[in-house]
């Protein structure tokens, strides 16, 4: 049956996901290095009984240093601190199957989830960042398909692991990408071993998801593609012969909150006017692979820029991001202003408005199936969340769809809790 | 004064931190209590000679035990033990540093050449055998990029629209066991550089270790003490250290953690220290400010030295 409460994650990407969020009145310079910010992040989301905290990784320098912080500490790291100071929240936690190892990772995966109360999940990434792969001594990145071959193992692997960890059973893998002999002896956790969570776009990942993932980061832009994608991995999970069901999708969802529309336009205006003249434009050309510099604006891209990567196994971005936008700009055919406008420079949907827009474009993807929850983008943190969590989130609370206290202390219990009682209470 | 670094093996952290243990908020305050100047997270990975009761126990990650301590304690050092097997020193690199700047600058790294943990096996990320050559390129590459993004080119100028002077962050582009273009995506932490501390099990001529490390730990008295600091694992509760090292290594377990202070301290000794970083504790010197333009730039130094700021 299906969870009838939504499941919310906040995306703590460092100081928040707008390019000048750094600008904040809030916030000092070294806020992205400072743990007690991350700490405030926690406690925000934990007064709001979000799901989890979600951080995103990769192990290079990604954005332009000049312009924005981006995932700059590493994950475990911050999570493992921000474990300390909470008890209920959940930590999930980025981290690549190309460039870490099995048993190192399995074995501190399982630390931290058996320190933190049996609250972390594993955001199982292949890295689609270029640079990554001269960080650890590989000549060329790994195409696609290579990657997430090996994805498929590691994944495999490390749960074994995970396994050998309740059992005492060694394991004993020779694969065509990994070969090891390992044993964890981790103290075992309260669920019993991290909860997964799949965040590719791509057929691949998909298919990876619906194998293995608990929950299932995605990112589309409007409604009709949304429902799509739900149907397509739920499909899959059940071809695989597994419950639907069991797989939250959580579409990615930026927040820019006012307490009119006109204040929440402001506020995205007081960030947006620090923009760079042609960022957008450079970001969208970099999602869809193409230079679109030259393009008139008031007229929508040729469908020729929008076909499918000849060689998809060979596209350097990442194709679920691409897809998402090909789709909005084959459907409606925007013009290339309105798509920038509808893309927001992110990739993921961005909505701007008050308190009660947000709650109903949540509820509304909720209830047509083209989310289970959502991964929670603030413009700006901690701000941003402080306004979900004191203004959108009693509205979700007052229609029923979201809990009014945690249930359950582990992340895997969360996420698999068929509404109770104590949940529904919302409706009084 | 004697420098004393307690050892927290992989069991006694699990005992303390797994559910049902006392819990990282009493363990915290015992070990900033107990006065010593440093915990070793998880000696027993890399601790000859090995110890099979110790290392087939239940344990924990060293880097997770280090970043719950992180958040309850003020004083003590946090060092965390690991080898360059399993775990490709970028990461490694990145996560000591990142532990850094969560701890205020009280983060070291224990090295040593393989984990004796059931972790072992043959190195992951090198065709290179395992060993002391190995071990030092692995320090090498971890030095090199924990200085490759200056502190103080996080600028976040608002007049400007500069939040970073990238021009000043240099790839590391090294050759070596470890292949690492770098750089860290991460600005340098309080210390400048973490601590490195290396057990050494390789005989007499430390020269190797003395060339990377900041200080050695070895198996005893007797070895020539230049030029960083030694220090020596004893027993029980007689912790003088033998002349000519600089400090001593003590199992937590030979010991109650709490009044812990009164067994490691003279009494005479100077009351605990306030916050200070971990290099400033062990009187281990700054390390030497890298030469602007040393390394490729991460990014061409800006047309405008006042920025273009270019905003629309």
């Amino acid at each position: 049956m299906r969870n009838d409460q939504l499941t919310l994650n906040v995306n703590v990407l460092d100081v928040g996901l707008h390019l000048a969020a750094w600008r904040a009145p809030d916030l000092h310079g070294r806020s992205f290095l400072d743990p007690q910010h991350y700490r405030r992040c926690a406690e925000l989301a934990e007064r709001g009984a979000l799901d989890a905290l979600f951080l995103a990784d990769v192990p290079a320098i990604r954005d332009d240093p000049r312009m924005k912080p981006s995932r700059n500490l590493e994950p475990t790291v911050v999570l493992g601190t921000v474990a300390a100071a909470t008890e209920n929240l959940g930590l999930i936690v980025t981290a690549s199957t190309t460039f870490n190892d099995p048993v190192e990772l399995a074995d501190r995966l399982l630390s931290l989830d058996t320190v933190s109360g049996g609250r972390l999940g594993w955001n199982a990434v292949t890295t689609y960042h270029e640079a990554t792969a001269a960080n650890f001594g590989l000549d060329g990145h790994p195409d696609r398909a290579t990657r997430y071959a090996r994805a498929g193992e590691f994944v495999d692997v490390v749960r074994a692991l995970w396994d050998s960890a309740a059992t005492g059973r060694a394991v004993h893998h020779r694969g065509e990408h990994l070969a090891l002999d390992g044993l964890l002896t981790v103290p075992p956790s309260a669920q019993g071993a991290p909860a997964i969570v799949q965040a590719g776009g791509s057929a691949w990942g998909r298919d990876l998801a619906a194998r293995s993932a608990d929950a299932v980061f995605s990112a589309e832009l409007t409604l009709e593609a949304g429902q799509r994608h739900y149907a397509d991995v739920k499909d899959r999970a059940r071809r695989l012969g597994r419950d639907p069901d069991a797989i939250r999708i959580l579409p990615g969802l930026v927040t820019v909150l006012g307490g009119t529309e006109a204040e929440a336009l402001a506020r995205h205006e007081s960030y947006e006017r620090h923009v760079p003249a042609g960022h957008a434009l450079g970001r969208l050309g970099g999602v869809l692979g193409v230079d679109l510099a030259t393009l008139d604006l008031d007229a929508p891209v040729p469908d020729h820029l929008l076909d499918d990567p000849p060689e998809p196994e060979r596209f350097r971005g990442a194709l679920g991001f691409r897809e998402a936008v090909v789709r909005v700009a084959r459907e409606r055919r925007p013009t290339l202003r309105g798509l920038l406008r509808e893309f927001g420079g992110y990739g993921h949907r961005l909505v701007v408005g008050t308190p009660e827009q947000v709650a109903d474009t949540i509820a509304d993807w909720f209830e047509t199936r083209a989310a289970d929850g959502f991964n929670l983008m603030p413009d700006a943190l901690p701000s941003g969340l402080e306004d979900f969590v004191e203004h959108v989130v009693p509205l979700l609370r007052a229609r029923g769809l979201f809990r009014h206290e945690y249930a359950g202390t582990t992340l895997r219990e969360r996420y698999g809790l068929a509404g109770t009682g104590a949940e529904k209470g919302a409706t009084a | 004064m004697t420098a004393v670094l307690l050892r927290l093996d992989g069991d006694r952290a699990a005992a303390w931190l797994a559910p049902g243990g006392p819990g990282a908020a009493r363990l915290g305050r015992a070990l900033d209590d107990s006065r010593a100047d440093a915990v070793l997270i998880g000696a027993e990975r890399v601790a000859g000679p090995a110890e099979q009761a110790v290392l087939t126990a239940p344990g924990l990650d060293p880097s997770v035990v280090a970043t719950l301590l992180a958040h309850h304690t003020r004083r003590i050092g946090l060092v965390v033990t690991a080898a360059p097997q399993r775990d490709h020193p970028f990461n490694l690199a990145r996560r000591v540093a990142s532990l850094d700047h969560v701890s205020d600058g009280r983060a070291g790294w224990l090295v040593g050449d393989r984990d004796l943990r059931a972790l072992g096996g043959p190195p992951v990320w090198t065709d290179h055998a395992l060993g002391t050559a190995t071990t030092a390129d692995a320090v090498t590459v971890v030095r090199e990029l924990w200085r490759s993004w200056p502190a103080d080119a996080v600028v976040a100028d608002h007049r400007r629209g500069v939040f970073t002077e990238s021009h000043r962050i240099a790839h590391v582009d090294h050759r070596g066991a470890f292949d690492v273009a770098g750089p860290l995506p991460l600005p340098e932490g309080p210390q400048g550089e973490p601590v490195v501390l290396w057990w050494w099990t390789g005989g007499a001529d430390s020269g190797p270790a003395d060339a990377v490390a900041d200080a050695l730990v070895v198996p005893g008295p007797g070895v020539v003490l230049a030029p960083g600091p030694r220090f020596v694992p004893v027993s029980g509760p007689g912790v003088c250290p033998p002349a000519g090292v600089d400090g001593v290594v003590v199992r937590l377990d030979d010991l109650p953690p709490e009044g812990l202070a009164d067994r490691l301290r003279d009494p005479r000794d100077a009351p605990a220290a306030p916050s200070t970083t971990l290099r400033r504790r062990l009187g281990l010197p700054d390390r030497a400010p890298t030469p602007p333009g040393a390394g490729r730039p991460f990014a061409p130094v800006p047309a405008s030295a006042a920025g273009s700021g270019a905003t629309r």
